[in-house]
């Protein structure tokens, strides 16, 4: 899969979330350029090139960066600060995917300039859904700049 | 209504004072009668012994002064010249001698007259004239006279404002009486006489002669009214009042050689006079000794209440919260002890106070954190369980998706088994975070406009219905106060849960209303559906506790228990009522204002 090309980047530390954000993406013919990385360390490293994506350029950023919040190492909100912190990536729309109902985390989100908040459902099938809708309106509904 | 005399009524500072001066009246006024009765008992004994021995001089004196004219009337009685008038031929000469000497012994102008009488009582010869000596009054005289004394004094007899009395002396030659000698003599005082003889008995002593029987009394100067003396009685002394209204008491003494009575008056406030005084003296001290005890124990009492008002002010501030209370007392006796416990009470309450305090908010801090623990835990455990929960229903639907072709239809319906209790654990997952969420919000209060809030509620409820639909009447719903988006929650519980348990019914019918009760406003909601058995009301509000079985209703049962925590966060009760299979009524009060 080309490094530089990719459309979303889904920052995910659950391989069994992980997959099924990726099958029901797919279903959808929304995951063909779908990069998952499992911490937020290696979410900042890809988007700003660094460590094990160093050789990557800069242009290939995604269109959409779907978040978790609890994570090893960088947390979902830390790594959302510094994506819009960075004039290189604060266009970037960045959708929270998370269990966490918490206000703090929310209000924190929000603040730090999300542009989505979506609590996953418990059910499967609500699960998927939502998924679904999710990758449909940002990559193709939603008129993002190019 | 009558208030009964009670001391009681008195506060303790003048109970004292009160007491003491009840006291000390009582045994002053005791003291003071006994003794003045002493005093009078005595002063009447001296008054009546110097009666006595007034009376008994003067009538020894007046005894000797009558002794003396007997004499002299005797020595009279003895002139032979007279004999021998009264025995012999009476001619002319004989009659002038004798008339001579009956004028000489008429010494003095107090012997007003001087009659001679025959043996029968016939006046033979008259010298000077008294106009008393009536021939009635010589009889009298010369039958009282026979066989008694040579002379004898007779009594007092008043003529033309006059004293007189009569000074009997027969006239005898050998044992044969031949007559009687009559002089009469005016009874006159002077008044230089009379001052010597008050001078001599004192002041407010009077002396009265009189006749024994009573029928004439004089002052010595002139006839006075007749005393009120029996004198015919054995008695010494006499009470009455004299003509000057005063009471007096008198003592009475016959004279001897006569019939005359000496009566000696003292006037009764004399004899007391020492009683009086002694009586005005005892009531002054009296007086000034109530007085006295009366400052003292008020000035004692005040010393004992005093510092009892302080303590009850002190005692009365700690009551009211004010613990810094210390009352300055330094003294060695009873109230001191007090106030010294006091203190140390007060210290002692004070310490406590801080200790309760600290302990009070040692453990509510220490609740709190258990609680915010608590909450956290049970946050955690449901949001925890929820990523593998849903893993496992992903992972069933991933597996009948892509081997559908490879399953059998037993295997199939494993699968279906396994998404649906997937989906339900989601549900009761989902129910637990929103209770547990509930706990740590913070009420919001606004005012609320309860109907606003029911109706689009029953709305929603009656729309999302698919199949028959119940009636649901609203009636009165008061407004109230409190947090607008839970107690919808609640409205929302209550009232699906009504659809759902008279779902079955044909002719369900479901009413909303509410009313104000002084301070609180209650609503309910009434439904006759299958309502439930109340031996099991303890479990109704329990979280995820059913009444029903899945199968006949569906819930996870955090409805209830969701309905009750948000109430019991406004301070209001949530209460229910059913027969079974005839339907239930759940109400819930709410205080007006939070």
């Amino acid at each position: 899969m080309d490094l530089n090309d990719v459309e979303i980047l889904l920052v995910e530390d659950s391989p069994e979330d992980a997959e099924m954000t990726i099958r029901t993406l797919r279903k959808k013919n929304l995951a063909n350029k779908l990069v998952h990385v499992e911490d937020g360390a290696a979410a900042l490293d890809f988007l700003f090139n660094r460590g094990e994506y160093a050789g990557r350029t800069g242009h290939g950023r995604p269109k959409l960066i779907l978040l978790d919040i609890k994570m090893p190492k960088i947390d979902g909100i830390e790594v959302l600060r510094q994506v819009k912190a960075n004039e290189a990536t604060k266009m970037i729309p960045v959708v929270m995917m998370t269990s966490s109902n918490e206000d703090k985390d929310i209000v924190a989100s929000y603040q730090f300039g999300v542009n989505s908040y979506v609590v996953k459902p418990v059910n499967f099938d609500d699960f998927s859904k939502a998924i679904g809708e999710l990758g449909l309106y940002w990559l193709i509904t939603n008129r993002g700049i190019d | 209504m009558k208030r009964r005399f009670s001391l009681h009524h008195f506060s303790l500072q003048q109970r004292l004072p009160l007491l003491i001066c009840i006291l000390l009246l009582s045994v002053i006024f005791l003291f003071s009668l006994t003794a003045y009765v002493a005093v009078r008992k005595s002063a009447t004994t001296i008054g009546k012994d110097r009666l006595r021995s007034l009376s008994d001089q003067l009538s020894s004196m007046l005894s000797q002064s009558a002794s003396s004219q007997v004499l002299s009337a005797r020595v009279t009685a003895e002139n032979k010249e007279l004999k021998a008038f009264l025995v012999g031929e009476k001619n002319a000469a004989d009659t002038s001698a004798v008339m001579n000497s009956l004028r000489a012994a008429r010494v003095d102008s107090t012997y007003a007259e001087i009659n001679l009488v025959d043996k029968n009582g016939n006046i033979l010869l008259r010298s000077g004239s008294a106009s008393v000596s009536k021939q009635a009054t010589i009889d009298t005289l010369v039958k009282l006279a026979l066989g008694k004394d040579s002379v004898r004094i007779g009594k007092l007899r008043l003529a033309n404002d006059t004293m007189f009395y009569p000074i009997i002396s027969l006239v005898r030659d050998n044992a044969h009486l031949l007559g009687f000698v009559i002089r009469w003599r005016v009874l006159k005082s002077t008044p230089q006489a009379n001052q010597q003889l008050s001078m001599l008995l004192g002041t407010n002593a009077a002396i009265y002669i009189g006749n024994d029987d009573g029928s004439l009394w004089t002052d010595m100067i002139k006839p006075v009214k007749s005393l009120p003396v029996d004198t015919l009685s054995k008695h010494e002394f006499f009470d009455y009042t004299n003509h000057a209204r005063q009471p007096v008491i008198a003592a009475v003494r016959a004279i001897p050689a006569t019939r005359w009575l000496v009566l000696v008056e003292l006037s009764e406030e004399s004899m007391m006079a020492a009683a009086a005084i002694f009586f005005k003296w005892v009531i002054v001290i009296g007086i000034v000794f109530t007085i006295v005890g009366i400052v003292t124990t008020w000035i004692l009492s005040r010393n004992i209440t005093r510092p009892l008002e302080e303590l009850t002010a002190a005692a009365t501030a700690i009551a009211g919260g004010d613990y810094s209370q210390h009352v300055p007392l330094d003294r060695k006796d009873e109230i001191g002890k007090l106030a010294r416990a006091f203190n140390a009470m007060s210290v002692r309450v004070v310490n406590s106070q801080k200790d309760l305090e600290g302990k009070v908010q040692e453990r509510t801090e220490r609740l709190e954190d258990l609680n915010k623990e608590l909450e956290a835990f049970s946050y955690s455990v449901s949001h925890d369980l929820r990523a593998p929960l849903r893993a496992i229903g992903g992972y069933a639907v991933i597996l009948k998706e892509d081997y559908i072709d490879v399953l059998d239809k037993e295997g199939n319906r494993i699968i279906d088994r396994i998404i649906a209790n997937g989906k339900r654990m989601g549900m009761l997952i989902d129910d637990l975070l929103q209770f547990s969420r509930l706990g740590r919000k913070e009420l919001s209060q606004q005012s609320i406009n309860m109907r606003q809030l029911v109706e689009p509620v029953v709305n929603e409820l009656l729309h999302d219905i698919k199949g028959k639909k119940p009636k649901i009447e609203v009636l009165n719903i008061p407004d109230t106060h409190g947090d607008a988006t839970l107690l919808r929650q609640v409205w929302e519980n209550l009232i699906s849960n009504a659809i759902k348990y008279s779902s079955k019914k044909d002719d369900a019918v479901i009413t909303i209303g509410g009313n104000t009760l002084g301070d609180d406003v209650s609503y309910f909601v009434r439904d006759n559906g299958v309502g439930f058995d109340m031996k099991y009301y303890y479990k109704l509000f329990g979280v995820f506790q059913r009444l029903h079985s899945q199968e006949s209703f569906e819930g996870t049962g955090i409805g209830l228990a969701l309905a009750k925590r948000i109430i019991d966060k406004h301070n209001g009760k949530l209460h229910a009522e059913a027969v079974q299979g005839e339907g239930a009524t759940f109400s819930f009060t709410l205080p007006k204002y939070n």
